[in-house]
C-alpha cells in the first residue's frame, strides 16, 4: 500500500501541492495539510483497497484545504513568511499593485471558504486543478449532473459576493 | 502571458471579477524552495514507511483511533519531550525586544494551567515569584510552598490532609511555567536551523531528540491577535506534534495540544492557559473540606537540624579516589572472592568502576598494609581504570552496562551504598511521603552507646501503598546515629512482625582531612528466609591525595 502511496506522492506531488497552495495561498498551511492528507490517506488504504489513489489525494487535498480555509477565516490572514515568497509572474507590477492583489486575493479565499463544501470542492477542482467534470464526477463519486449544477450554483455565489460592497452593503 | 486551450475554455466559463480573481490565483506560483522542501520531505517520508508512527493530524477534535491512557504517563512523556525542547528553547539567543519579554513573563504572578488527559482533568499552578506549586484534581489536592520545603496534600478517599516535608526533590509544577516564558525567545529565533546544538543541558539527551519541522503564522480572528506555532520533533524515534496558540502581543500561550504515539497507540495531551494575578493562598483555598483528618508527617526541629546536618556533610566531604572492598571475613580465599570497587570523588562529581583482578593465590597477611595492598591490586587489575559503572555530576547521573548508557537525574547518588560518604548517611525515604511516620529517642538504651534512635515507620503496606506485589523493601527502618559525628553507627531493618532483617554496623571509623567522619569497616549482617543468618564485610580505603583529573568524570 504504502509503495503506490509513494509513487503516487512522487508522480503527483507538484499537482497536488499546486491545488492545496491555491486555495490556501500560505505555504505553511499547505504543509500542514498534505501531511494530514497522507496520514489520513494511508489510514483509508489500510481499512479498504484504494482504486485510484490520486483520486482520493485530490479529494482529500480540496477538502482539508476547504476545512483549514474555513477554520482561519475570520478575515486577514497573513504569514510573514508570506511576504518575502510572494512570487508575481509581472517584474512590472507596483508595490501598490502587490499589496492589493493579495488583499483581493485574501478576500476571495474568505469568499471560497463561504461556500457548501460540495460547492467548494468542485469550483476547486474546476478552476485549480483543470479537471472535466467528469474527472470531478469520478474524484468525488457524485453524477456529472450534480457537477454541474454544483459549479453553477459556486459561480453564481463567489460572483455576487464579488459584486457586494461590503461597507455599504448593496450589490452594485 | 500564453493561455492553453483548455485553460482558455476554462476561463470562459468565469467572467467579471470572478474571472479576474481565478486568473490571478491561478497565475501565481507556489513558492518554488517551500515546494521542493516539502515534497522531498514528505517524499523522504513515505519511503521510509513511517506509516505506523506518522502524527496525528492537527485537529481540535478527537478522532475515533485516539486511546485513552493514563494521565500521569502522558505527562511523564509531555514533560520529557517538552522539557527537552523547551531546554533547547530557553537557551537560545534572544533579541533584546523579546528577551524584555521573556523576563516579564519570568516575574509574571501564576501561570495556571488545565490539563486534560484520557479524559481526566487536572489544574495546576506555579508562581515562580512565590515558588509555590499547586495542583487539584478528582483525587487530590496539594499545596507546595518550595521556600519553606513544606507541604499539604489531601487525599480525597481518605479525607485526610497530610503536612509532610519535600525533600531534595521538590515537584515545582514549573514547567508549563518555563514553556510559557520560554516561548518569545523561540519565536524571535523562528525558524531555529540548529535548535539543538551548543544546549549543553542536552548532553545525553541530543541524540534522542530530532525536531522535524516548525511553522509560524498570524491568525487574525476580528477578536485576538494569535499566532499559531507547530513544531514536529521525534523522540526516540517517536514522533510528537506540539501545536501552541500564542496571543501575540504578550506572547503567552493561550492553549496547547500535544499528539503522539506511543507502542500503536494514539495519544493526546490538552493544555488550557491562563495567568491570574493571584493564585490559591493556601491548600484550603482549593477545597479541602473542614472535617478532613488532619496529620503531621514533619519530624521534631532537632531531627530536621540532625538530618540536615548530616546530609551537608555528606555533600561537603572531600575530594578522595575510595576502594572500596566487599569481602566475607570467614571465606579462605576471602581476597580472591571480594568485590571490590573504586570511586573517585571530585566535588560535585563522581566516577565509579568495578575492578576486574587476576587470580591470585597468594593473598595477605595479617600485617599487611591493606590499604596498599589493595591499592596495589586495582593498579595491577587487567582492565586498566576498571569497567566504568557510573559517571555523576551534580544531580546527573550517566549509566553504563554493556553499550548502553542511560542518563537520569536523581539527588542522591544512587550507588550511595558504595561511597564513603553516604553509606553511612542513608537516604531515609520519608520526606516527599506521606506514608512514613517518624519516631526519636535520644540516648536509646538499644543499639551503639551515646546514639539518638530514628525509627522510620511506614503507616500503610508498602505493596498497597505503591501499587505493587511482593514489595521487598524493608517496612520499618532504624538509625541510631552519633550526633557528634554525624554518622550513622548501626542501621537495621526491621519486619512486618518486629524481626530483625538485616543490620549494618559501623565497627570502625576516621577523619577526613576537612574533618567529616566516614566508616572505614562494617559488618553487615542479613537474616534469610530460613532463619539463619549471614554476615559480611566492607572495608573502605581513602586516598585524599589522588590525582583527579577532569577527565575522569567526563561521560563517555
Amino acid at each position: 500500500m504504502s509503495n503506490e502511496l509513494l509513487r503516487t506522492f512522487e508522480d503527483h506531488g507538484h499537482a497536488l501541492y499546486r491545488i492545496a497552495w491555491r486555495i490556501l495561498g500560505q505555504a505553511d498551511d499547505v504543509d500542514d495539510v498534505l501531511q494530514d492528507v497522507l496520514v489520513e490517506a494511508m489510514r483509508v488504504g489500510q481499512r479498504e483497497p484504494v482504486t485510484s489513489w490520486i483520486g482520493l489525494l485530490k479529494r482529500l487535498i480540496v477538502c482539508r484545504s476547504v476545512d483549514l480555509l474555513r477554520k482561519r477565516n475570520t478575515g486577514t490572514v497573513f504569514s510573514d513568511a508570506e511576504f518575502s515568497e510572494f512570487n508575481h509572474p509581472s517584474s512590472n507590477i507596483s508595490p501598490e499593485e502587490v499589496a492589493i492583489a493579495r488583499e483581493l486575493d485574501a478576500q476571495f479565499r474568505e469568499m471560497l471558504s463561504q461556500l457548501s463544501g460540495r460547492q467548494a470542492e468542485v469550483f476547486s477542482l474546476r478552476y485549480f486543478d483543470d479537471c472535466s467534470n467528469q474527472e470531478i464526477a469520478q474524484t468525488l463519486g457524485i453524477s456529472s449532473a450534480a457537477v454541474a449544477t454544483a459549479l453553477m450554483k459556486s459561480r453564481r455565489k463567489l460572483a455576487a459576493l464579488l459584486l457586494t460592497d461590503p461597507t455599504e452593503g448593496t450589490v452594485q | 502571458m500564453m493561455i492553453e486551450p483548455h485553460e482558455r475554455e476554462l476561463l470562459s466559463e468565469l467572467d467579471g471579477s470572478l474571472l479576474d480573481s481565478v486568473q490571478r490565483i491561478r497565475n501565481t506560483s507556489p513558492p518554488a524552495e517551500s515546494m521542493q522542501t516539502t515534497l522531498a520531505r514528505f517524499n523522504e517520508l513515505l519511503s521510509a514507511d513511517l506509516t505506523s508512527n506518522e502524527i496525528e493530524p492537527t485537529s481540535l477534535a478527537k478522532t475515533s483511533h485516539t486511546i485513552r491512557f493514563s494521565a500521569n504517563w502522558a505527562g511523564g512523556l509531555t514533560a520529557a519531550v517538552i522539557s527537552v525542547v523547551m531546554a533547547s528553547i530557553w537557551l537560545s539567543s534572544p533579541s533584546v525586544g523579546l528577551a524584555q519579554i521573556a523576563q516579564a513573563l519570568a516575574t509574571q504572578d501564576w501561570v495556571q494551567v488545565t490539563e486534560t488527559a484520557d479524559g481526566v482533568t487536572r489544574e495546576l499552578w506555579y508562581s515562580r515569584t512565590k515558588d509555590i506549586s499547586a495542583s487539584r484534581d478528582n483525587e487530590s489536592i496539594e499545596f507546595r510552598d518550595h521556600k519553606t520545603g513544606v507541604f499539604h496534600a489531601y487525599q480525597r478517599h481518605e479525607n485526610t490532609l497530610y503536612r509532610a516535608l519535600e525533600g531534595d526533590m521538590p515537584q515545582r509544577h514549573d514547567l508549563y511555567s518555563e514553556l510559557a516564558s520560554s516561548l518569545p525567545l523561540l519565536l524571535e529565533g523562528f525558524p531555529h536551523s540548529d535548535l539543538l546544538t551548543h544546549v549543553k543541558i542536552l548532553d545525553g539527551h541530543r541524540e534522542r531528540l530530532k525536531v522535524i519541522h516548525q511553522t509560524l503564522s498570524r491568525v487574525d480572528d476580528l477578536k485576538h491577535d494569535l499566532l499559531d506555532y507547530n513544531v514536529m520533533v521525534e523522540f526516540d524515534g517517536q514522533p510528537a506534534k506540539l501545536s501552541f496558540r500564542i496571543e501575540s502581543e504578550s506572547m503567552l500561550p493561550q492553549y496547547c495540544r500535544m499528539t503522539t504515539t506511543y507502542d500503536d497507540n494514539e495519544l493526546e495531551l490538552v493544555l488550557q492557559f491562563s495567568y491570574p494575578t493571584q493564585g490559591p493562598q493556601d491548600v484550603f483555598s482549593l477545597g479541602v473540606p473542614e472535617d478532613a483528618i488532619y496529620i503531621d508527617r514533619i519530624p521534631p526541629e532537632n531531627v530536621q537540624v540532625l538530618l540536615a546536618s548530616m546530609k551537608a556533610a555528606s555533600h561537603r566531604f572531600d575530594n578522595y579516589r575510595a576502594i572500596m572492598v566487599n569481602y566475607v571475613e570467614g571465606d579462605p580465599f576471602w581476597w580472591i572472592n571480594a568485590n571490590v570497587e573504586v570511586v573517585h570523588r571530585k566535588e560535585n562529581q563522581w566516577r565509579r568502576s568495578s575492578i576486574v583482578r587476576s587470580f591470585q593465590l597468594e593473598g595477605p597477611t595479617k600485617d599487611t598494609d591493606m590499604k596498599l595492598w589493595w591499592a596495589q591490586q586495582v593498579k595491577e587489575s587487567p582492565v586498566p581504570d576498571g569497567h566504568l559503572m557510573t559517571i555523576r555530576q551534580d544531580d546527573i547521573e550517566w549509566r553504563y552496562s554493556g553499550d548502553s548508557k542511560r542518563r537520569f537525574i536523581i539527588s542522591v547518588p544512587s550507588f550511595w551504598s558504595m561511597t564513603p560518604e553516604w553509606i553511612m548517611r542513608p537516604p531515609t525515604g520519608f520526606a516527599n511521603n506521606l506514608h512514613f511516620e517518624v519516631n526519636s529517642t535520644e540516648s536509646s538504651k538499644e543499639g551503639p552507646a551515646g546514639t539518638m534512635l530514628l525509627e522510620v515507620t511506614p503507616t500503610i503496606d508498602a505493596n498497597v501503598a505503591y501499587g505493587l506485589t511482593n514489595a521487598t523493601f524493608s517496612p520499618t527502618a532504624r538509625y541510631w546515629i552519633d550526633v557528634e559525628k554525624l554518622l550513622v553507627m548501626q542501621w537495621d531493618e526491621i519486619d512486618a512482625d518486629g524481626q530483625v532483617m538485616s543490620s549494618t554496623i559501623v565497627e570502625q571509623t576516621a577523619k577526613s582531612p576537612d574533618g567529616y567522619w566516614y566508616p572505614v569497616r562494617l559488618l553487615r549482617k542479613a537474616v534469610m528466609p530460613n532463619g539463619e543468618t549471614v554476615e559480611s564485610n566492607m572495608a573502605i580505603y581513602l586516598d585524599f591525595d589522588s590525582e583527579l583529573p577532569d577527565q575522569l568524570f567526563k561521560p563517555i
